[in-house]
């Protein structure tokens, strides 16, 4: 989809104002999405669309999704949680998903940034070598 | 057999090094030849892309929250929703004189069947070129055996010349006799053992052209011995877009490492327009802004930038 100028502009004012003190607020996006569905600007359902893809973005840069092979015990996870916390900023949630496919080690995952130390990945890579 | 296994050892004692840092996207759209990419928040421009399956792309749109890249390899093996990978590493080609007689793509892989091409050294397809103070000006001539041109217009090592024309009106022809020429001139000089005379290397980059147009180019040039000398890059007009687009980088690169190791190249880029209009059709799949005749506007840009290479110090 190609957007125009009008669409790009609104959907990041929106997502600008969508933060009080630098954390994203449920309630002003709420206000927010309703104030433009009663106003129905031009292209208002593309910029909505825009404007939910953004939000959907930011939400992932402030969540860490942490894969492993078998269940994590809770004095490791609690260590992720805080070095990550330094690395990232206080506000990440942590998601702990068991994925039996990568046969061992974990995969983290914050916004487009992954550190994979799986047994897979590794695999993968000896495939590649040879 | 036991240095097979000492080998594999050795390769799974490096790969120990056990957690990597990568960054990644999302493929949310691909066709044409070009995938658009959510996320890879590090990437760089002219970057390659790694997808699943081995098929490599290059990030050429650098957008907000999207990368758009164009495909290499075969494309119907990226589908939506696949993991793209940054690698760090621009695309090179391999160079050297191993690619002398050979027919190669775009991507320096063998066309003939002479066996894979033995080169350790890899060049990257766009470098920045030598600057002004670096360079010399034109003191030798390059003969191209057709008397006309020797005589009124004569060309020299270091410089650059177009050749423009109707079709079929023989610009092709030229720029073969010149390669011909230049094959006679080596061989005369090696056989006489002149070590004054710096050989000539030639480079044919066909660009959009019919298979069988360079199969005949080919066939001339094994016929009068110029292979030797020569490396022939095809992209023709069945090949994609992508590669059409990156052949000339691809002859440039392979000539710039001629020119860093003392040695005299030439490169013929048959034929532009035809590069120009796979550019087009790559820049408008990326939805870049057009111009006149739906050509992008850095189209001149593109040419200007690929024959900066070709007077560096020697040609």
């Amino acid at each position: 989809m190609k957007l125009n100028k009008e669409i790009r502009r609104l959907s990041r004012a929106m997502l600008r104002a969508s933060f009080t003190d630098g954390q994203l607020d449920r309630g002003r996006i709420a206000s927010l999405v309703d104030s433009l569905i009663e106003k129905k600007p031009r292209h208002y359902i593309d910029a909505l669309k825009n404007y939910s893809r953004l939000l959907r973005l930011e939400l992932e840069k402030r969540q860490a999704r942490v894969e492993s092979a078998s269940e994590v015990d809770s004095t490791t996870s609690s260590e992720i949680v805080t070095n990550l916390k330094k690395k990232y900023g206080s506000d990440l949630t942590t998601e702990f998903v068991v994925n039996p496919e990568l046969l061992g080690g974990m995969r983290i995952r914050v916004g487009s940034d992954v550190w994979d130390g799986t047994v897979r990945n590794r695999l993968e890579r000896l495939q590649q070598e040879l | 057999m036991s240095s097979i296994l000492e080998e594999i050892e050795t390769k799974i004692e490096g790969l120990k090094t056990s957690t990597t840092k990568s960054n990644v996207g999302v493929v949310r759209e691909t066709g044409d030849g070009v995938a658009r990419i959510e996320g890879l928040s590090d990437v760089m421009l002219n970057e390659m892309v790694e997808f699943p399956n081995g098929v490599f792309g290059l990030a050429l749109n650098l957008e907000e929250t999207e990368v758009g890249a164009i495909l290499m390899g075969d494309n119907t093996l990226v589908e939506e929703g696949d993991e793209a990978k940054t690698t760090g590493r621009l695309l090179s080609v391999p160079v050297g004189k191993a690619l002398l007689g050979r027919v190669v793509n775009t991507l320096g892989q063998p066309l003939d069947d002479k066996g894979p091409i033995k080169t350790e050294t890899f060049y990257p397809l766009e470098k920045i070129a030598p600057g002004v103070i670096k360079r010399r000006s034109v003191n030798q001539p390059v003969q191209t055996g057709i008397m006309a041109i020797d005589a009124m217009i004569p060309i020299g090592r270091g410089q650059r010349e177009l050749i423009i024309g109707d079709r079929a009106t023989g610009k092709t022809t030229i720029a073969i006799d010149t390669i011909i020429s230049q094959a006679r001139l080596n061989k005369a000089a090696e056989d006489a053992k002149d070590s004054n005379y710096r050989p000539l290397y030639c480079i044919y980059v066909a660009v959009g052209q019919k298979n069988s147009n360079v199969a005949r180019v080919l066939n001339t040039l094994e016929r009068e011995g110029a292979m030797p000398y020569t490396t022939i890059i095809s992209a023709p007009a069945s090949d994609t877009a992508t590669n059409q687009y990156l052949a000339p980088f691809a002859g440039a690169a392979m000539g710039e490492w001629f020119m860093d190791n003392g040695m005299d190249a030439l490169i013929i880029f048959d034929d532009l327009s035809k590069h120009a209009v796979a550019y087009r059709q790559v820049s408008l799949v990326l939805k870049r802004p057009s111009g006149r005749e739906a050509y992008p506007g850095d189209v001149f840009y593109l040419h200007s930038r690929l024959r900066d290479y070709s007077n560096a110090p020697r040609v």
